[in-house]
């Protein structure tokens, strides 16, 4: 009897201590298949990333090339056939007649707007001229047609950036300040430079009418938010409807 | 109160409450159906005490605990039945839902009498049908998207699973240790059963912890 009752209890214990590791058995595959699943998973999402974003470089790069490419043509074609206008006006007998100098006047113009926007499409003149001084470039032209007020504050000590990242940088202003000028309604526009130790803040504020950020995303807000994030930095838009809108652009340094 | 010493109730009693407090803390209308658990533990914590004082007091909570471990199996089963996305499944746990119900009738009546005997039969088709869902929903999360880590079901069908695997062989040979007075095995399952208690309602208190991802 005793030992029927040993059996009975060997029994008990080698079937509950089998049953039990078939459940840690089945438990632990489902963790191992999680895990890996995850982990592909992840891999998948990293690949994905890294496709946007060549993507996303490639597209800047051909607009970039595009840019430079119609900024060489206003300056060499345009800009000469303009400035041989110019000189044939100044050769006319009667150049003193009032409606000529008009001319003459209207012709400078024209060239010194061509030369201002060739030198905002061209990716090398912007290198070159740095990103404060780029901005401060376009600004003027913007001051320059008399509908807004502009002003530019930089605060920090100044560092360069990256060129490429600058060439970004400055493209996003562009797009901020296009916005401005084209839905603000806006009478004054500013554009401020922060150079923090770890970080650099670019902001594009105006104090239009606003709009209510969190519906009207469009392709050039997209673009902001993707040009952004291309050069690791990230992009933020506020804007309340009738307090004017703030662009902000955070890169950590 | 001299039916209850609070130094001898066992430790999976005080598991079980931790489980409930951690249930409280972290369940809410918003975790969905897992919110059901925190009154079926509140109710379990009820049902082991009233059974203490059924035990102590009038000698017998047979028939307390026969009602309970019915309504326990019916509350995994809707559980089960709310996390499934799959018609088939929903139908076949009617079914057994509608079995299940029969079989406990049948076996009261004419098996196990209700007051007399511990329904080990019922304890023994309930558990099958719990391990058939548990490696139902298993095969299902795989075809679903996300961690499992994160998914409060998971956890909760895993305790399922190692607590009823585990208590498995005892329900079959319950009726035998019984009849033979075989205290030393039931001694035994005592310890077995309060482990895998344990164990379980660690993994329902996990499941409950990850709901704060929600």
């Amino acid at each position: 009897m005793l030992q029927e009752e040993n059996r009975i209890i060997l029994a008990l214990i080698i079937g509950t201590i089998v049953f039990v590791s078939l459940g840690g058995f089945i438990i632990s595959l489902l963790l191992l298949y999680n895990k890996r699943k995850q982990k592909f998973l992840q891999e998948k999402l990293l690949m994905q990333s890294h496709f946007q974003q060549e993507l996303l470089r490639t597209q800047l790069e051909i607009q970039e090339q595009t840019l430079k490419t119609i900024s060489q043509e206003i300056h060499d074609n345009v800009g000469q056939v303009l400035s041989l206008a110019k000189l044939n006006l100044n050769t006319l007998p009667n150049s003193t007649d009032p409606k000529i100098q008009d001319t003459k006047n209207l012709v400078s113009k024209a060239i010194n707007d061509l030369r201002n926007l060739s030198h905002s499409l061209h990716g090398d003149i912007i290198a070159e001229l740095g990103l404060q001084e780029s901005i401060a470039n376009e600004l003027k032209i913007i001051e320059g047609t008399k509908a807004f007020e502009t002003e530019l504050n930089v605060s920090g000590t100044v560092f360069k950036l990256n060129p490429q990242k600058e060439m970004v940088l400055f493209r996003i202003v562009q797009e901020a300040l296009n916005n401005c000028i084209k839905y603000s309604g806006a009478e004054k526009i500013t554009v401020l430079l922060q150079y923090q130790p770890q970080l650099f803040i670019l902001q594009v504020q105006d104090n239009g009418k606003g709009f209510d950020a969190t519906q009207n995303i469009g392709i050039g807000l997209k673009s902001m938010l993707n040009r952004a994030q291309l050069i690791g930095g990230s992009f933020n838009l506020q804007s309340t409807e009738g307090k004017g809108t703030v662009a902000t652009i955070e890169l950590p340094c | 109160m001299t039916w209850l010493n609070i130094n001898k109730l066992p430790l999976f009693f005080w598991v079980e409450v931790g489980a409930f407090l951690i249930a409280l803390i972290f369940l809410n209308k918003k975790t969905g159906a897992i919110y059901w658990f925190l009154f079926f533990l509140f109710c379990t914590v009820f049902a082991e005490l009233f059974g203490i004082y059924l035990g102590k007091v009038y000698r017998s909570n047979l028939w307390w605990f026969n009602i309970f471990t019915t309504i326990e199996f019916l509350f995994y089963f809707f559980i089960f039945f709310h996390f499934s996305r799959n018609r088939k499944t929903k139908n076949i746990l009617r079914i057994i839902i509608l079995l299940f119900i029969i079989f406990v009738i049948f076996n009261f009546l004419f098996l196990q009498p209700f007051f007399k005997k511990f329904h080990s039969n019922t304890m023994v088709v309930g558990s099958l049908f719990i391990l058939a869902l548990s490696c139902n929903y298993f095969l299902e999360l795989f075809s679903k998207e996300g961690n499992y880590l994160n998914n409060p079901m998971f956890w909760i069908v895993c305790g399922l699973l190692l607590f009823y695997l585990g208590n498995f062989i005892y329900n079959l040979l319950l009726e035998y240790l019984v009849k033979h007075k075989l205290d030393k095995e039931r001694k035994l399952f005592i310890a077995i059963n309060n482990n895998l208690n344990i164990l379980m309602y660690t993994f329902f208190a996990i499941g409950f912890y990850v709901t704060r991802r929600k």
